[in-house]
């Protein structure tokens, strides 16, 4: 066999011509096609059995499953409006620190941050992401609610003199706890792909701005939080998602009551902690009931999704005129 | 105002514009040095606030944790304690193991699907692709929970509707393998989609244009230089799989002795903090914190080594 | 001054608590001097001597785990061949529903399985009845009523069954109520809220303290017993079996819950607070050995429908006491290896004083705060497993045979 370059080419295009070679492309493509395929079939089953799961319960309950505020399996009555109020009422306590704090941090790795310290505090923030989300609840019980309840929720008390939304009593696990350590575990998220999208605004712009007398802030405010805004609300839009979606560190910390919080401290229940906990000993009908609420989060999930990419596409579309 | 006029040149009104501009700029420089300075103190204050909890649970891990590493604590099955031995506590080795086990077998299936199925979605664009991309990054921000319910129906209990009837295997590690597998596919397929498409399209020409099928290209080329790609996306969705518990709550079941078999119950080291945190036993509690923090290490381990193993694989290519 | 001398007490009575215990339990081993077996018992083995390698595993009650917990990891010990895996303490309810759907070899549960059960948890397109199950008395013990209320000046507090039933209704809010405060009149009691603590999923324990609320105080609690969750009054905390309703007790100030008595013992701090419940005889009882015995004694005739030993008559009786059970298949087990280990080890854990000096189950439960079973439960026991067939034969034989 000659190795010069165009005896090899010459093989292979011979090879090509073999009818075992159309056999092997065929294979590759149905290879590929199969492997795609089961995975596309996996997803349907799993999706459907979600669906179809939960159809004994809109068939009792109706829409009354969404806005009833009773959940009781002794009665049969599912009612889940105080659980989707709990998982709103967690989600937006995360969502109100986090954005802001991460966003800012964000800004500062990027722009603030000597470079030698950028890499470091990078690698710090994507550690913190990786951590379990386990590990947040056990320290979110074991350290932040004694704390919370010795010091954090008397204070916050005292600035309302006790009334809404800081009513005691004071018990550490309560609405407000699951939504600090939410906060904690979104922030790395938010955080990271954030300053992923800031640091890809181009330079030349960014020193351009200043160069004709932008303060740092004008020209983080008007050329790189706009460039980067896609990055930013993609970010957003992830971390609500997994807020919503965590069950593991909120079960731990938030007191698991499916009553109607009305405070701050009350203890609440979200969807997905719910359906953690009972999941094990429902009856027939709850098992259906708790199917509903995983319908339920799916929709929330989708929405928020839906709602990200509406504003990615708004401000894409602005940036047209610029 | 300081324009020079020329004789028998009107006035640019862009000129007095842009001295305007100057004048205010001028005017405003204080208050906008101090109110950018402010705000880039804030910022770099946001960075620090965001970081403190990340060194507050770096520190309540290792202080509360690292007094119960020890060989024993590696090796040694759990005891319980009684009131004759109320501080009575062996070791984590049948969560270790159960964990190694249940995720060694969730990559195993996870990963040629995730990284073939990203393949397809490099090397296509059609509709199809575009649904089952969609797909994946729907299942990617799913709550990990709904896919615990899915493996306890399918695996666990058997699937008896529609006249099919699959017999369950009941609690086992593979129904846990099961739910983890599939919520590691769509995280591969998305990164090794991402690395496969990153591949320069040169290269692929080349291969092609040699006169090699495609799927030896793919075989051959694509796949060789992505790879730092996909050994970074496997190894990030295995950090992923190993500290998710809501998946395994119940379908494993519960195990106090080391074993290899998967179709057996097993023990798993996130559902064991998530248990132990809760346990009756105080010393059982205390111990959690050792679990967390071995847990911890074993993941940042995976995703420090992650990086270092794509970064030297970069350089070795050069 | 007062917290110093607090924490004192705190250290004497459990150091005395912890003593009586352990004195009764050295005292119920064999070969302490009390009881003697010359006639060794025929059944019970402490090595079961298996031909085939084989695994059980149960799920259930939590009521029952830390006696599982302790006994399982003996038995192993001594067993080579037999693997058993660890008990999942999920809770009564769910312990029901596994070992109907086949998924465990045995269910624990604190009520013995009724029709209405089976019904509920059966797979669709099948029928059982109670008929295909054996219900097997395993555990005695006491459902205590722990409370934390900071800087109260004494341990116990007395409290009625009707005072209780009030309290989880959300009818009594306040610690220093003229209910509570007049059931103890030399207490100075706080005003601050009540923060009831109750089983969140479907639970044993939740059965018996409601059996014992709506036997005392049937005009206040109208419900009869159940297992499902109770409905909580606002600010309520949900529990997830009985060690996270202690946790939650233990870490919430001005809460007061209801757990088994067991996870009092082994909690030192629940300690601090446990409540005098008032009974039949007018009474105020502290959980103890003596007390739950002496209400195991009040009725010695148990059946798996007529199981019930809350609120008895007798002077030092403990009014909220039950037994516990496991629930195994009739004639379904998986293979004789398995059936025969599983067999053994609930006849070995129902008994005590095994041959040649061994421990066997009800000494590893007096160990754990449990109160032995008693002669009679015990002969139940055996006589219920007796009935346990593999292939037709029945599964549980005397030794060598």
């Amino acid at each position: 066999m000659s190795t010069t370059p165009l005896a090899v080419s010459d093989e292979l295009l011979t090879e090509k011509t073999k009818v075992f070679s159309v056999k092997s492309d065929f294979a590759h493509w149905s290879v590929l096609y199969g492997v795609s395929g089961l995975f596309a079939l996996i997803c349907v089953v799993f999706l459907l059995s979600v669906v179809v799961s939960s159809l004994p319960a809109w068939r009792h309950s109706g829409f009354s499953l969404i806005y009833g505020r009773v959940w009781s399996q002794a009665s049969d009555s599912f009612g889940a409006l105080p659980i989707i109020t709990g998982t709103l009422m967690t989600t937006a306590i995360a969502l109100v620190f986090a954005v802001p704090i991460g966003i800012g941090s964000a800004l500062a790795i990027v722009h603030v941050l000597p470079s030698r310290l950028r890499i470091f505090a990078s690698s710090l923030v994507e550690l913190l992401a990786a951590v379990p989300s386990v590990v947040y609840g056990l320290w979110g019980l074991l350290v932040l609610a004694p704390w919370f309840e010795q010091t954090v929720q008397p204070s916050l008390a005292d600035l309302t003199d006790h009334h809404f939304p800081f009513q005691p009593p004071f018990e550490g696990v309560s609405l407000l706890l699951a939504g600090c350590v939410l906060f904690i575990m979104i922030l790395p998220m938010i955080v990271a792909l954030s300053r992923d999208a800031i640091a890809v605004v181009p330079h030349d712009q960014f020193e351009g701005a200043l160069s004709v007398g932008a303060t740092k802030w004008q020209v983080l405010r008007k050329v790189v939080l706009p460039a980067a805004r896609t990055g930013i609300v993609g970010a957003v839009t992830l971390a609500t998602a997994r807020a919503l979606g965590e069950t593991v560190a909120v079960a731990m910390v938030i007191g698991l009551n499916p009553l109607f919080p009305h405070s701050l401290f009350s203890t609440a229940s979200t969807l997905a902690s719910t359906i953690a906990l009972e999941f094990q000993d429902a009856t027939p009908l709850q098992v259906a009931a708790l199917g509903a609420l995983a319908v339920i989060l799916m929709v929330l999930t989708a929405f928020v999704n839906w709602i990200g990419r509406r504003l990615i596409r708004h401000s894409a579309a602005r940036a047209h005129f610029v | 105002m300081t324009t020079t006029m020329i004789e028998g040149v009107p006035p640019d009104p862009m000129l007095e514009r842009r001295e305007l501009i100057q004048q205010v700029a001028h005017r405003t420089l204080k208050r906008r040095m101090f109110v950018s300075k402010a705000v880039v103190a804030s910022l770099g204050a946001a960075l620090v606030a965001a970081l403190i909890p990340l060194f507050a649970i770096l520190f309540s891990l290792v202080q509360k944790g690292i007094h119960w590493w020890s060989i024993d604590f590696f090796t040694k099955t759990p005891q319980f304690p009684s009131l004759i031995d109320p501080n009575a506590v062996g070791g984590i080795e049948n969560a270790l193991v159960g964990s190694l086990v249940i995720d060694g077998i969730a990559a195993l299936f996870a990963v040629p699907i995730g990284v073939i199925t990203g393949l397809f979605l490099a090397e296509s664009d059609s509709r199809l692709a575009n649904a089952l991309r969609s797909t994946a990054e729907i299942m990617t921000g799913l709550p990990s929970i709904l896919l615990g319910i899915f493996a306890y129906q399918m695996i666990v209990i058997g699937f008896h509707e529609w006249g099919i009837a699959l017999p369950g295997i009941g609690f086992s590690g593979i129904a846990g393998s099961f739910a983890i597998g599939i919520l590691m596919i769509p995280v591969i397929i998305k990164a090794s989609e991402t690395a496969l498409r990153s591949v320069p399209f040169t290269i692929r020409e080349a291969g092609l244009a040699l006169g090699a099928r495609k799927g030896v290209v793919a075989r051959k080329v694509i796949i060789p230089t992505a790879m730092p790609g996909l050994i970074t996306a496997v190894l990030l969705a295995l950090s992923r799989a190993v500290g998710e518990t809501a998946p395994i709550l119940w379908v494993i079941g519960a195990s106090t002795v080391t074993t290899w078999d998967p179709t057996h119950e097993m023990a798993s080291m996130p559902l064991q903090i998530f248990q132990s945190a809760t346990s009756p036993y105080t010393s059982l509690r205390e111990e959690t914190w050792g679990i967390a923090l071995t847990l911890v290490v074993v993941v940042l381990f995976i995703n420090l080594g992650s990086r270092l193993l794509a970064g030297w694989l970069q350089r070795e290519r050069r | 001054m007062n917290m110093k001398r607090t924490v004192r007490l705190g250290f004497a009575t459990t150091a005395v608590v912890f003593s009586a215990i352990a004195l009764a339990a050295v005292s119920a081993l064999p070969g302490a001097g009390a009881s003697t077996k010359s006639v060794s018992d025929p059944y019970l083995a402490a090595d079961v001597q298996l031909s085939t390698p084989a695994t059980i595993g149960g799920a259930g009650s939590t009521f029952q785990a830390p006696l599982e917990n302790a006994a399982q990891a003996l038995y192993q010990a001594r067993n080579t061949n037999a693997t058993i895996n660890g008990y999942q303490a999920v809770g009564s309810g769910t312990g029901e529903a596994d070992i109907i759907k086949k998924l465990v070899d045995w269910g624990g549960t604190d009520v013995p399985m009724a029709q209405s059960d089976i019904n509920k948890d059966e797979p669709a397109g099948t029928d059982y009845t109670t008929a295909d199950f054996l219900q097997i008395p395993i555990g005695l013990g006491g459902v205590a009523i722990p409370f934390n209320v900071p800087g109260l000046s004494v341990k116990k507090l007395v409290l009625t069954a009707s005072v209780l039933a009030n309290i989880y209704l959300g009818k009594i809010t306040q610690w220093n109520s003229g209910a509570i405060q007049a059931l103890n009149p030399k207490v100075k009691l706080p005003k601050t809220r009540i923060i009831v603590v109750a089983r969140g999923d479907s639970s044993g324990t939740t059965y018996i303290f409601t059996n014992f609320l709506h036997a005392a105080a049937p005009t206040v609690w109208t419900t009869g017993p159940a297992k499902t969750a109770l409905t909580l009054p606002p600010d309520g905390i949900a529990g997830s079996g009985n060690a996270g309703v202690a946790s939650d007790i233990e870490n919430t100030p001005n809460s007061i819950g209801y757990v088994e008595y067991s996870y009092v013992l082994l909690n030192p701090s629940l300690l601090k607070g446990v409540a005098a419940i008032v009974n039949k005889s007018g009474d105020a009882v502290t959980p103890s050995i003596a007390g739950i015995s002496l209400a195991a004694a009040a009725r010695p005739k148990i059946s798996a429908t007529g199981f019930s030993i809350v609120f008895q008559w007798g002077a030092k009786t403990y009014p909220i006491a039950g037994y516990t059970w496991a629930v195994i298949w009739k004639a379904q087990q998986t293979s004789q290896a398995e059936g025969t280990l599983l067999v053994k080890y609930l006849d070995w854990l129902s008994h005590s004083g095994a041959v040649d000096g061994t421990t066997a189950g009800q000494d590893v439960a007096a160990l754990q705060g449990y109160v032995p079973l008693p002669a009679n439960i015990q002969a139940l026991a055996r006589a219920t497993l007796l009935k346990c067939t593999y292939q037709g034969k029945v599964l549980l034989t005397t030794n060598g045979s």
